[in-house]
């Protein structure tokens, strides 16, 4: 009972922040560094410590399922019109960018760890992972854009055009952080450090894909049966909660599968229609999941660093991605495509918190947040800097 | 009536088969993790509160198609996917599901209080008055004496005195009083009923829920002293009693207070709040030893009658029902042990036959002294055959408090309950459908049968 009261406290006081002060203060200065380090700084046992572990082990269901909801969430707005226009240039620019800043990040961290070898390993050690491969998952998941999240000070401005073509590279961006969980599958995890379905691990890719198509195909069924939006919102429920649990007992992260299951549901109308009403839940569940994620922080000098390096390579290789842009021809907007995905913290929180490891991941998960926070504050400056005299703003106020 | 009820069968037939697709599909997937042998011990708690709430949510839908009521459905999802059927998950698991309770027990007492406007009161408080006096003088009598005559046959009554087999018949006939407030909550959500035969049943429930605490209290409270040695009655236990109800109205008029203030001053997030309120209160209520629900009855009348904002806390709650009384019914169904039910289905069957027949002959008896409407007097009775999760709170505590009796006392309340638990919403519904008290559906509009 006091792990509930706790979470809805917090799921209170989540609601509260993001129709106050979250638009517009928390969304410019980033709303992880803040939240992520409420929750540090109060909850955690190397912070003030207001909750012991025992409520914060009792909490860990919720952050699962907060994890998976946020990455049905990112999977559900993935655009359509975009995706079926997706080709040619735009996917060339997309994939070819995604890929060099996977790569960047990944070399920057695994350069880190290799400098600082003897200290900095061992905050980076996963069960029987070798740093070099956390170099790699970490990469992929930091890669990301999350272009919706920091550009929202422009979205909701009005702002039009470059904004809105960047959109289309997004899809391929979030991809490619689902592609990194399933190469640390396929190449590293052994059985004994998880569970049986890794015996094969392409079985075990297999199984993350064809869960999320398996949910998919289940919700569609229910859609024919019911005709109600309230009861496929109920049921949509059940199935992320579902999911997270299948995903926990099989031991397999579950916001890859949550984000696959989004992504199809996204192509059926039934999923835009989810999506318009479900929306409003993810600022309250996503203030609920950074708080959670603070008390496993594993915050130190070292993760610091490696986060500083991972998001220093992380805005290079967007650098490089927005300068391919416009070489093509593209009208790219830089500023956005620093800003990281929503999708970075609940993929790394499901890849690595689940596993019930959380004292030797909480290096990972720091790392992840350090350079998600850096980048999204750089991105929310930028942004600024640009929307100050920007004319479509100017007109969209007037309007 | 739902939409469910009223399509044409070859489209309720189509739904159906999607429902069951769909459910099968998911059992599909568990089953071949639990055959490849993928499946650890984590994450059981999570799968099975997703599986309870999309099976359940569509076996109410499966159920409705053949005019059952969907309480029924998610009773049934729960009893085959659980652990004594086909054992999707383990008990243990089903144990940890129960956090839900006191939310689903707060929304129905809050529904309940919020139904019960002053209006209504006035019309059938005569009504509700005598038939629930005359039920907890007469229905615990019968009952007493039918377990007397059965007590021979009982392995844990067998060697009784008679002082204390008549202190334990009298316990269980107060447990045999004690009806389910969440399943006729739940049908009358549902079905959306309006009428006489509405109220009346809903008002005899919610005053018993409370009048049959004071008994049972009495009743524990006198079969402790007849079957342990040294003790003696204790009178002080039900004065205490007394003062924590008298408190509880108190602090439930508090919190009528608290929730319309809220409604009127901040005006949003009625869903989070009510959730929230749900399990703090229901958290300071165990705290404090106070009835969790006449709190809530008592807060939900006072929002409907004493404030304006009646609309708004039906509707939230409303809301709310429909996902949390899936999980709660299902997981109820899902504790249903049918290996108790297996073994003494025969004695269970025989206590539910006679626990019906001796409610309906007491209900007659309250019903003539009410001069009730012959709509009442003809159906009444078949809205307090349910019961669930307030008796076997009731047996659980007599299992702790009557040594020696009280275990037997509660595996056979466990059977007889199971059976009441299947067929009380059943039986609810076909009398709101005969006294032609559910709203049929026309274009989309609602139109009772009933004039106001």
């Amino acid at each position: 009972m006091t792990a509930i009261l706790i979470l809805l406290a917090l799921l209170s006081l989540g609601t509260l922040a993001s129709r106050r002060g979250y638009t517009a203060a928390v969304a410019r200065v980033g709303a992880t560094p803040i939240l992520t380090g409420i929750g540090f700084l109060f909850l955690s046992p190397t912070g003030l410590a207001f909750l012991d572990p025992e409520n914060a082990d009792s909490l860990r269901p919720a952050l699962r399922v907060g994890c998976a909801w946020l990455a049905l969430l990112v999977g559900l707005s993935t655009p359509r019109p975009s995706l079926a226009g997706f080709g040619g240039k735009r996917a060339a620019v997309a994939l070819t960018g995604a890929a060099i800043t996977w790569a960047l990040t990944a070399l920057a961290l695994a350069a880190t760890v290799e400098l600082s070898s003897a200290t900095t390993a061992s905050h980076l050690s996963w069960a029987q992972l070798s740093p070099i491969a956390i170099a790699v998952l970490t990469g992929g998941i930091v890669q990301a854009t999350g272009l919706a999240r920091a550009a929202s000070v422009g979205l909701r401005s009005g702002l039009t055009g470059p904004i809105r073509l960047d959109r289309e590279l997004l899809p391929a961006d979030e991809g490619v952080a689902v592609l990194a969980v399933a190469a640390a599958i396929l190449l590293w995890l052994t059985p004994e450090a998880r569970g049986p379905i890794y015996e094969s691990r392409t079985l075990a890719v297999l199984a993350l894909v064809g869960f999320g198509l398996l949910l998919a195909a289940a919700q569609a069924l229910i859609s024919r049966a019911e005709n109600g939006t309230e009861a496929k919102i109920i049921s949509l429920l059940g199935l992320v909660t579902l999911l997270t649990g299948m995903a926990a007992s099989t031991a397999l992260p579950a916001a890859p599968i949550a984000f696959i299951f989004g992504v199809t549901l996204s192509s059926a109308r039934t999923g835009r229609t989810l999506l318009r009403r479900l929306a409003a839940t993810e600022r309250p569940v996503r203030v609920v999941v950074l708080v959670l994620v603070g008390i496993h922080l594993g915050l130190d000098t070292y993760t610091v660093i490696l986060g500083a390096a991972a998001a220093l390579a992380r805005i290079t290789g967007k650098v490089l991605m927005a300068t391919m842009g416009r070489r093509a021809g593209l009208d790219v907007s830089l500023p956005a495509l620093i800003a990281s995905s929503k999708l970075a913290v609940p993929m790394t929180v499901s890849v690595a918190i689940t596993e019930q490891l959380v004292l030797r991941t909480s290096g990972l998960l720091a790392t992840v947040v350090v350079a998600v926070s850096v980048t999204d504050l750089i991105s929310a400056a930028l942004l600024l800097l640009r929307s100050q005299g920007t004319p479509e703003i100017e007109e969209a106020e007037q309007t | 009536m739902s939409h469910a009820e009223t399509a044409p069968l070859g489209d309720r037939m189509r739904s159906a088969g999607f429902a069951l697709a769909a459910i099968a599909l998911l059992v599909v997937a568990r089953i071949v993790i639990e055959g490849r042998g993928w499946k650890t011990e984590m994450g059981e708690p999570l799968f099975a509160l997703g599986f309870l709430t999309v099976a359940g949510a569509l076996g109410g839908k499966l159920v409705a198609a053949v005019g059952l009521p969907r309480l029924t459905g998610y009773l049934a999802v729960g009893v085959l996917s659980g652990p004594h059927a086909f054992a999707l998950f383990g008990a243990e698991t089903v144990k940890g599901l129960t956090l839900i309770n006191s939310l689903a027990l707060a929304l129905i007492a809050l529904q309940a209080g919020a139904e019960l406007t002053t209006d209504m009161v006035r019309r059938s408080a005569k009504s509700v008055v005598l038939s629930t006096a005359v039920q907890s003088a007469l229905q615990p009598v019968f009952m007493a004496v039918c377990f007397m005559m059965l007590a021979s046959q009982l392995e844990f009554t067998r060697h009784l005195e008679l002082g204390p087999l008549i202190a334990v018949s009298a316990v269980w006939g107060v447990i045999a009083l004690s009806k389910s407030p969440a399943a006729t909550l739940a049908v009358l959500g549902e079905t959306k009923a309006k009428g006489p035969l509405t109220e009346h049943v809903l008002g005899v429930v919610v005053v018993l829920d409370v009048f049959v605490l004071v008994l049972f209290s009495v009743a524990i409270a006198v079969a402790r002293s007849q079957l342990i040695p040294d003790s003696s009655f204790a009178l002080a236990e039900v004065l205490h009693l007394g003062q924590e109800l008298f408190a509880s109205i108190a602090a439930g008029t508090s919190l009528g207070l608290v929730i319309a203030g809220y409604f009127r001053v901040v005006g949003r997030a009625h869903l989070l709040f009510i959730v929230v309120i749900g399990y703090a209160v229901s958290a300071a209520c165990a705290y404090l030893r106070y009835d969790t629900l006449l709190v809530f009855v008592v807060a939900g009348f006072v929002v409907s009658n004493l404030t304006r904002r009646s609309a708004e806390l039906i509707d939230t709650a409303e809301q709310l029902s429909s996902g949390v009384m899936i999980v709660f019914f299902a997981t109820a169904g899902a504790k249903l042990d049918l290996e108790v039910l297996r073994q003494g289905w025969v004695l269970a069957l025989g206590l539910v036959v006679a626990r019906a027949a001796m409610t309906w002959l007491s209900c007659q008896g309250g019903h003539r002294l009410a001069k009730d409407p012959p709509v009442v007097r003809r159906y009444a009775f078949l809205g307090f055959v349910s019961q669930a999760g307030v008796t076997i709170g009731l047996a659980s505590i007599a299992a702790d408090a009557l040594p020696g009796v009280g275990a037997g006392l509660a595996t056979l309340t466990i059977a007889v309950v199971g059976i009441n638990e299947l067929i009380g919403p059943i039986l609810f519904k076909l009398a709101l459908t005969r006294a032609k008290e559910i709203p049929a559906v026309t274009g989309g509009r609602e139109t009772s049968s009933v004039p106001p």
